[in-house]
């Protein structure tokens, strides 16, 4: 549990966009993602995820809609917009400079 | 599916729903985690419990998700509106001052937008009415021409050209004793239009060969036969023929034209219909207008091009004058085509009645502006705990707008009571004698009508709503918390800046309605050359027309009888060319009267002598003219025993044959006979009839009032046979007809005025008071140190004074801006009217004067003991 990171601060966001990239999911299997892909890395607050959606759904990055899980349950699945497409190429663009920028600034002698 | 749209609605709405809905969801979540952590070996409480603290305080995560939602904004707007209502509770008379005010300022917008809605916006209701156009061309000598039927067959056979096409002209006739205003069309009027009957049948195609059918409009089926369903197979009487009645035309269906008409017989039965005295006008017998449809591929402009190529060819082999030259297409899709000079017309009526609005606009936001003072504590301190600027901004609007659903229901009732007593008033004022003849087209409110009022509702109160909620929301928390708001609050500015603007636009409403008065009251008072009082004119039927006059000779009321081949006081007459010898030729408006004309109207004979009855008879190659038609084609010498010559190429020539050469035999004063907003030395030639021919017209001079000797000479015809008169009126209302545009401007104006005046003195009134109520402390301190009270009134009054004098001096430059532009389209406005700019600038001064009073009073009455300590 110790090397576990905090998340940024806004981060989540483009997660759970590049998570839908993928397809449809509910809220429990983008939190299961978010495990699997950062290998355990990431100390995501679970509860945080659905404001983040609802958030998402408001801006109309992402679609909500109820469906069933894969045990036969009712869920809410949320899909990817074509707008949330382009936003998701646009952070990811934005974060790619950040980190870069970062990483020279910290890597300098 | 309505049903299922509205779960749908419901749930978008429905907090609650929400809030099910994430719940539903969150618990999948931990449902989900509880039974992973079930399977990966805990117990049923412990992986509860893990779930539990895995996933978080459940309440915050919903509060964060609902905020987070797209709802929170209507959430906030519902709990803004609740507040809103709460507030407005408390302060009724507010509500009701502010509701009143812009209803109706809006009401009055309304109606004026209702007239322009339903005469030029609203397409009729007929098939594609875009696509239907009136045909006219002119010649280059100027004047206007219709088709003859030829004309319209050759146009119709192109069907390259237009796809259908219709002729009609208009009929006079009394449908049972009502007046009434019917069409001769072609047979395919009504299919052509897609028009369907209400019962019975429209015209059909082989009504051509059988003439005396006619199709009533709804209108006169309802006002002239009393909505009697049996009216199919009526035989009635039409100008003295038989007519049967097959169908009554569609609800609202009243032709093309802005007057609706009252019933259509086929275009071949028109001879017996309309007026028989075609033989002297030209436009009666073959003067047809043309209404066609273009072809779907062809545009308005190819139409135009082809059809004046056409008539070109058509007028090629006349003499340059009288080749066709232009062609005009009037679009038929409105009532009233929209063009450059409708929008000329209706622009300043509209411009008008917004300003009312505008005024009323200024009024409530100087209330709001007040209250937003009286609240500033309240506001303060919701600031002070915390509330942003936009929220608090967006609480004022979110007030505004709820006032402005009240105002709009006000409005719409204002706007239909006002439609509704303006009709009455038209119809009541008009002339009598034209009253029967006055139609309006349905004013009934459409889709674009309640838009209009939605649109104004919201952007009046956006107007004074936005403006007051910038001000008040601007205040230091400190000082505002504390109720003290004099060093940063300057509303007085804006305020004031309200009370300019108002005092303004009365001004301009004002001095228009006087200027619009003055020119009212110089038009009536224009002399048009004629007697008007004690002459009656009269149409006759034809075949009643011997017997008829015959009862006149009998009738002692009767002093003098005359007959006229163009309708006196009804428009200009026809003209024609005459061309005397060794001079060029002139356009004329002519006449062929009988000898007592010149003595029923009043025109002296200048120089030589009257017609004689032998010449009328024998149509004499005689010719009277009037003193400026003399002075112009002679000038410096007498023109008895001149020639004058009609060319054979007029128009008018197989007409006038007779009189192709005539001497003139005398010299009349000069005259308007036709419309007064005609110049008097207009060229004016008379040719002589005789008083039995039969021309339909005939003048009477009675003694005593003419509108009794209307009735007495209505009673004294029906004797002869019911359908003997066709129409009847002094020409004292037809002079009346004629100012009467006039008169209902400056009245709209004028009414318009008062209700801007009333406005601007309650603004006055408003501002005022709250200055000196904000002043109280000053003025008591005044008082104490020894002021007298008259110097307090004077400062108040001063105050008005100055506001009142800035915005009269703006508003009197408007105001020249606008007579101007009233000046050139109008004969007899002028732009420097001093009466009407006198009497506005005084009752706007004088308005603001009253308002001043009672503050100001109010100022010099105030206590200085008491205000000194209640503030201290």
């Amino acid at each position: 549990m110790a090397d576990r990171t905090e998340l940024l601060q806004g981060t989540l966001d483009l997660i759970v966009l590049k998570l839908l990239r993928a397809g449809p999911a509910n809220g429990w299997d983008l939190t299961q993602s978010i495990q699997v892909v950062s290998k355990g890395a990431l100390d995501v607050n679970y509860g945080s995820l659905y404001p983040a959606l609802r958030r998402l759904e408001a801006q109309g990055w992402v679609k909500g809609r109820w469906g069933t899980s894969e045990n036969n349950r009712r869920a809410r699945f949320y899909e990817l917009t074509p707008a949330g497409l382009r936003q998701l190429d646009s952070e990811r663009q934005a974060w790619e400079r950040f980190s870069t920028a970062l990483g020279l600034i910290l890597r300098a002698e | 599916m309505l049903a299922r749209v509205m779960v749908r609605l419901k749930a978008l709405v429905s907090r609650r729903a929400f809030d099910a809905e994430l719940d539903e969801e969150l618990s999948y979540h931990i449902e989900r985690e509880f039974e992973r952590n079930v399977a990966a070996g805990m117990e049923h409480a412990a992986a509860r419990d893990a779930a539990r603290r895995a996933f978080g305080n459940v309440t915050v995560v919903t509060e964060q998700a609902r905020d987070a939602s797209r709802w929170r904004r209507l959430e906030e707007l519902r709990q803004d509106v609740e507040y809103t209502l709460r507030t407005f509770r408390r302060a009724p008379l507010f509500v009701l001052t502010v509701v009143c005010t812009i209803g109706l300022g809006l009401g009055l917008l309304s109606a004026a937008f209702t007239f322009f809605d339903a005469y030029v916006l609203r397409p009729l209701a007929v098939r594609d009415p875009y696509s239907l156009y009136e045909v006219g061309w002119s010649s280059a000598n100027g004047s206007k021409h219709h088709f003859s039927s030829a004309q319209l067959d050759e146009l119709r056979s192109d069907k390259t050209l237009v796809s259908e096409a219709f002729g009609y002209t208009i009929v006079q006739a009394r449908l049972r004793a009502h007046p009434a205003l019917g069409q001769a069309v072609s047979a395919n009027f009504f299919s052509m239009l897609g028009v369907p009957p209400a019962f019975g049948r429209t015209l059909l195609s082989n009504d051509d060969e059988r003439p005396d059918v006619v199709v009533l409009s709804h209108h006169a089926w309802t006002s002239a036969f009393g909505t009697d369903s049996s009216v199919i197979g009526l035989r009635i009487n039409l100008n003295g023929s038989a007519f049967t009645v097959v169908g009554v035309a569609r609800e609202g269906f009243g032709g093309l034209t802005s007057s609706p008409f009252d019933f259509w017989v086929p275009l071949t039965s028109s001879a017996p219909a309309a007026s028989p005295e075609s033989r002297f006008r030209r436009q009666n017998i073959e003067g047809l207008s043309v209404v066609v449809r273009l072809a779907p591929s062809v545009s308005r402009d190819r139409g135009i091009a082809q059809v004046l190529a056409r008539m070109q060819a058509a007028t090629a082999d006349l003499p340059t004058l009288e080749r066709a030259t232009s062609v005009t297409f009037i679009p038929k899709g409105t009532s009233i085509a929209i063009n450059p000079e409708t929008i000329a017309i209706f622009a300043p009526v509209v411009t008008a009645f917004a300003l009312v609005l505008l005024i009323a606009c200024a009024n409530v936001a100087n209330i709001m502006l007040a209250r937003g003072m009286a609240r500033q504590r309240e506001i303060g301190i919701r600031l002070a705990l915390g509330a942003g600027r936009r929220r608090l901004i967006r609480q004022l609007v979110t007030e505004a707008m709820v006032l402005s659903v009240p105002a709009g229901v006000l409005g719409f009732v204002v706007s239909r009571v006002s439609i509704w007593v303006s009709l009455r008033v038209m119809f009541s004022t008009v002339p009598t004698a034209y009253a029967g003849y006055l139609r309006v087209i349905p004013l009934d409110t459409d889709a674009r009508v309640l838009a209009f009022v939605v649109l104004a509702a919201v952007t009046g109160s956006l107007a004074f709503g936005l403006i007051p909620a910038l001000q008040a929301t601007r205040p230091n928390i400190v000082q505002a918390s504390r109720g003290d708001f004099d060093t940063q609050f300057r509303p007085s500015r804006l305020r004031n800046a309200l009370v300019v603007t108002q005092v303004m636009l009365s001004v301009l409403l004002l001095i228009s309605a006087g200027v619009l008065l003055s020119g009212a009251r110089r038009t009536a008072a224009v002399d048009p050359g004629i007697r008007t009082e004690n002459v009656v004119q009269i149409e006759l039927l034809r075949q009643f027309r011997a017997r008829s006059l015959d009862r006149l000779r009998a009738e002692p009321t009767v002093r003098g009888m005359a007959t006229s081949s163009s309708t006196v006081l009804d428009g200009r007459f026809d003209e024609l060319t005459v061309s005397p010898t060794d001079a060029p030729a002139q356009r004329a408006s002519y006449n062929v009267v009988s000898p007592g004309y010149f003595s029923v109207l009043g025109l002296p004979l200048l120089a030589g002598r009257n017609f004689t009855e032998d010449e009328a008879r024998s149509a004499a190659n005689v010719a009277i003219v009037s003193q400026s038609t003399a002075d112009r084609l002679w000038p410096g010498k007498s023109p008895i025993g001149e020639t004058l010559t009609i060319p054979a190429t007029d128009p008018n020539y197989q007409y006038l044959q007779s009189f192709h050469t005539t001497r003139v035999i005398g010299v009349t004063r000069d005259a308007v006979p036709g419309s007064l907003n005609e110049s008097a030395t207009l060229p004016m030639v008379y040719y002589p009839l005789p008083l039995d021919a039969s021309v339909s017209r005939i003048l009477v001079r009675v003694s005593g009032e003419s509108e009794q000797a209307v009735a007495t000479l209505e009673r004294a015809l029906a004797t002869v046979d019911s359908a003997a008169v066709v129409e009847m009126h002094s020409l004292a209302s037809a002079l009346a007809l004629q100012v009467y545009p006039f008169r209902a401007m400056y009245w709209v104006a004028t009414a318009l005025g008062a209700i801007a005046l009333i406005l601007t003195l309650i603004g006055v009134y408003g501002v005022l008071s709250y200055i000196v109520a904000q002043r109280r402390r000053e003025f008591g301190i005044r008082l104490a140190l020894g002021a007298a009270g008259s110097t307090l009134v004077a400062m108040v009054m001063r105050q008005s004074l100055r506001l009142s004098l800035t915005g009269v001096a703006i508003g009197v430059m408007l105001a020249l801006a606008v007579s101007r532009l009233f000046a050139s389209v109008l004969l007899n406005i002028h732009t420097f009217d001093a009466a009407g700019y006198a009497a506005g600038i005084g009752l706007v001064v004088a308005a603001c004067v009253v308002a001043a009073y009672a503050p100001s009073r109010r100022a010099a009455s105030v206590n200085p003991v008491e205000t000194l300590r209640a503030d201290s």
